[in-house]
């Protein structure tokens, strides 16, 4: 808390523009909407914006409140087509109704599309790295804190283990793997109840190793090479030309959103993961956990409660460049028209229009200082973190 | 040094092999059936009942060609439901009914039975003279193939049945398969599904064959055009690494002096300024410039000093001299947004690091020692940043070969990226996963030859390199 406090006196403008940017992604169906907020006469009042379908009965009611941008990001304005720009003249009821930021060929409102396409922006940004940030910790930080040479195994658990991780796939995943789901939810809480049986059958075949182990009194002990294992997943992860491997997944998989979140965030956790582990080991040979660990806490505890806060504080500057990078890496796929579906928009797309007619200088120039103004924002708050945690990472 | 080096090189070997198996890994799960999009288009004409046999002696003859017969990987986990020949069967959507139908009915032998009876009912339906029948006979056998559920297979049976046909051994082997249906349906073996069954292929399987022609480099056909894929990805990684190569040279040329020169006034207000106008540059994102300096730069609307498109055309009897100088105005443009976020980016680790060795302690000795300023400036600073520059080229290889795609796509540069792309919107799979390949690679040996100059540079590395590996 203290932390944040003291980024918000340091960076008072920076913030304000941050908290700026979310409520406009949070709210831009409210801000930008081709349905009214509220309508009603005499008798009701009604929210049109929260019912679905397509209002058409503007005649019913003696008084609407529109949004402040009547447009949502598909509304086609028939008599505004073939791009009109911002300053030439547009046939539009009155001045409320004008395009501030012009039009694109089919006659779609550019400010509505930018306020969107924030939601989508701050959607794929922060889901994205949220991903890569679960991973990235459980693995970067377990591989720093236990290292090589701290995990002992009895051999008997590396028989019983593999036994467990079979019976577990054979009696979850593998069961639902000639089935076909109709709807996502049912699949993702098949898929997760699979999840379940697997980890619970390697826990019992862990426990099922250590009680054989002891019932045999063999009780000789290897090393789990924990910090070599993760490092070469992490290397290997590095050599892969990321890009070229999200752009192709993309394009494999069926357009949506989310599956770009899950395939940004799958690719880019190495740098959260590698950043971790080394702070975990800094941490770890530092004098107060030494002290910790003489008063008598377990290590899972001095992980939890006092290297792990320390680390995750530290790792927010990598998290935010990742922000920015997944923002950037979305926006580019759906600047090649990969990845989004089509009722979606994102400020790549509007900035795709710019290519089909280049004289339209406002549809390349504005989303792209929407994506510009953020990327900003978030390198700025990445810099701003890693001055107040006194060290330089970035190299 | 040397065994340094070996090592590094021997911990590549195991990372290739991993991203090989990601890469398969995904190239196996694309949508589409591969040997229908290798066949030719005007085999593929539907309701065409003379072509079909064609169009089957086709499919067996790519299939043992591209090695599409093989099973997919060394070895194969499954159920005891499952038969170990299953990856004979060609059509990827009806191998794949199939599986279902043997995990639905829990044994393979009566699914085997029931996929010889459909082949068999197949050929006679080739030799049925009555062509109404046969175009009947036929669309039931493919309305079956696509079918993954016994309840499915007997409704289709049914109304087929409706249809009286002649042909007596016609007849008795539909008789024969209705036979198998029902008795697919009515027993279910539901205890094999939890059995594991471990199949072992040795090296007659795909993956084996796809990474050794890799290693051969034989990339394979392209889908979209029939060409050898090697020599598209030829052609195209010529462009990217000229680019690169450029694009790193020009970067260094500005960024180093730049650098330096922020890094020496650095309480200037102008070196400030630059400073956070490089900070902004390096935010901004290369496709927005590419489209801004097309726009504005290279259309007709507005100022046209520079080609928007692609490379240019050559004469053939034009001298290379004259070749390079027809390429520079197609190059202006491309390289700016190639290069301006690493020069953004270098000059301000040059300024980092130039102003950390500044207030380290061995400058110190040096001044005291009485050295001169330029002494301590040209012998002790610049040596000791010119390590950071190095491992600056290791990050920016990675970048350039894969980041660049958007560029060459926008300024149409036909390189590897804007053949990834192309091909991405073709389908053409074997050329995207050969590029992502080709590409890994050229990310490893960028790494390593960093990693390389850094240790011949910079004796104090290799002791660190040791104790890490």
């Amino acid at each position: 808390m203290i932390f944040f406090k003291k980024l918000f006196r340091h960076h008072k403008l920076l913030i304000i523009q941050l908290v700026f940017f979310m409520i406009v992604a949070l709210s831009a169906p409210f801000l930008a909407n081709e349905k009214p907020l509220i309508a009603g006469n005499n008798e009701e009042t009604t929210f049109p914006i929260f019912e679905k379908g397509i209002f058409l009965s503007e005649k019913e009611f003696d008084w609407i409140v529109m949004p402040i941008i009547p447009y949502s990001q598909n509304t086609l304005d028939y008599n505004n087509t073939h791009s009109i720009g911002p300053f030439s003249k547009q046939d539009v009821k009155n001045l409320r109704y004008r395009h501030w930021l012009g039009t694109d060929e089919l006659g779609r409102d550019i400010l509505s599309g930018i306020i969107h396409g924030a939601r989508t922006a701050l959607l794929v940004g922060l889901g994205s790295m949220l991903i890569a940030t679960i991973i990235g910790i459980i693995l970067g930080a377990s591989a720093g804190f236990w290292g090589d040479f701290t995990i002992k195994i009895r051999p008997i658990t590396f028989v019983t283990v593999p036994i467990g991780i079979l019976i577990g796939y054979f009696l979850g995943f593998h069961q639902s793997l000639y089935r076909s789901e109709f709807s996502i939810i049912q699949f993702l809480a098949n898929q997760t109840f699979n999840l379940l049986v697997l980890i619970t059958f390697i826990l019992l075949s862990i426990l099922l190793g250590q009680y054989l182990s002891r019932k045999l009194f063999y009780e000789r002990k290897y090393n789990l090479p924990l910090d070599a294992i993760v490092s070469r997943i992490i290397e290997l992860a590095k050599s892969l030309p990321s890009l070229f491997l999200i752009l192709s997944l993309a394009a494999i998989l069926e357009p949506s959103i989310w599956n770009i979140i899950w395939i940004i965030g799958v690719i880019t956790w190495t740098g959260i993961a590698r950043y971790c582990r080394a702070e975990v080991i800094k941490q770890k040979n530092t004098p107060y956990t030494e002290s910790v660990k003489a008063l008598g806490f377990n290590n899972f505890y001095i992980l939890l409660k006092h290297i792990l806060p320390v680390t995750l504080q530290a790792s927010t500057v990598y998290i935010v460049f990742g922000i920015s990078g997944a923002i950037l890496a979305e926006s580019t796929l759906s600047f090649i028209g990969i990845g989004i579906q089509a009722d979606e928009v994102s400020w790549g797309s509007i900035l795709a229009e710019a290519r089909k007619s280049p004289s339209s200088w406002w549809l390349a120039v504005f989303p792209g200082a929407a994506i510009f103004y953020t990327l900003m924002l978030f390198n700025k708050l990445a810099v701003a973190i890693e001055n107040q945690n006194g060290n330089n990472y970035t190299s | 040094m040397f065994q340094f080096l070996i090592r590094r090189i021997l911990i590549m070997i195991p990372t290739f092999f991993g991203i090989s198996l990601i890469v398969f890994l995904i190239s196996v799960n694309t949508p589409g059936d591969p040997i229908e999009l290798l066949m030719d288009k005007q085999l593929q004409v539907k309701g065409n009942e003379a072509t079909k046999r064609s169009v089957d002696q086709k499919i067996n003859e790519l299939g043992r060609k591209y090695n599409f017969d093989a099973p997919l990987f060394y070895i194969r986990v499954t159920d005891q439901t499952q038969s170990d020949t299953l990856h004979k069967i060609l059509t990827k959507s009806y191998r794949e009914n199939l599986s279902k139908l043997s995990f639905e009915h829990g044994d393979w032998e009566l699914v085997n039975e029931y996929n010889r009876s459909i082949g068999k009912l197949t050929e006679l339906g080739y030799q049925i003279n009555d062509v109404a029948t046969k175009s009947q006979l036929l669309q039931f056998l493919e309305k079956l193939k696509k079918t993954p559920t016994t309840k499915d297979l007997i409704d289709q049976l049914l109304f087929f049945k409706n249809n009286r046909i002649k042909d007596f051994s016609v007849k008795s082997e539909i008789n024969h398969l209705e036979n198998i249906i029902l008795r697919m349906a009515s027993t279910s073996d539901k205890l094999n599904r939890f059995i594991p069954q471990f199949i072992w292929f040795g090296s007659h399987n795909q993956y084996h064959y796809w990474v050794t022609n890799l290693l051969t480099g034989n990339l394979g056909d392209s889908y979209f055009d029939k060409t050898p894929v090697k020599t598209k990805v030829g052609n195209a990684i010529v462009w990217t690494l000229l680019f690169s190569i450029l694009s790193i040279v020009v970067s260094y040329l500005i960024a180093v002096p730049l650098g330096i020169y922020l890094s020496q006034n650095k309480d200037s207000r102008f070196a400030k300024f630059i400073n956070s106008l490089l900070f902004a540059i390096h935010c901004i994102p290369s496709f927005w410039i590419a489209s801004l300096l097309i726009i504005f730069l290279a259309s007709p609307e507005y100022i046209q000093l520079f080609p928007s498109y692609g490379l240019g055309e050559f004469n053939q009897n034009q001298s290379t001299f004259g070749k390079f100088f027809e390429l520079i105005p197609h190059i202006i443009l491309p390289l700016i947004c190639f290069s301006y976020s690493s020069i953004a980016y270098i000059s301000e680790q040059t300024r980092r690091s130039i102003l950390q060795i500044e207030s380290s302690d061995f400058i110190l000795t040096a001044r005291a020692k009485g050295l001169t300023k330029r002494m301590i400036y040209w012998k002790h600073m610049l040596s000791n940043t010119s390590f950071t520059l190095i491992t600056q080229l290791g990050n920016l290889i990675p970048t350039l070969i894969s980041g660049s795609f958007v560029v060459e796509y926008i300024f149409a540069i036909p390189g590897m990226g804007k053949l990834l792309v192309d091909s991405i919107g073709y389908r053409d799979y074997p050329t995207v996963f050969s590029i992502i390949m080709i590409s890994a690679v050229l990310v490893m040996l960028g790494v390593l030859l960093s990693d390389f100059l850094y240790m011949r540079f910079d004796p104090r590395v290799s002791l660190i390199n040791k104790k890490e590996l």
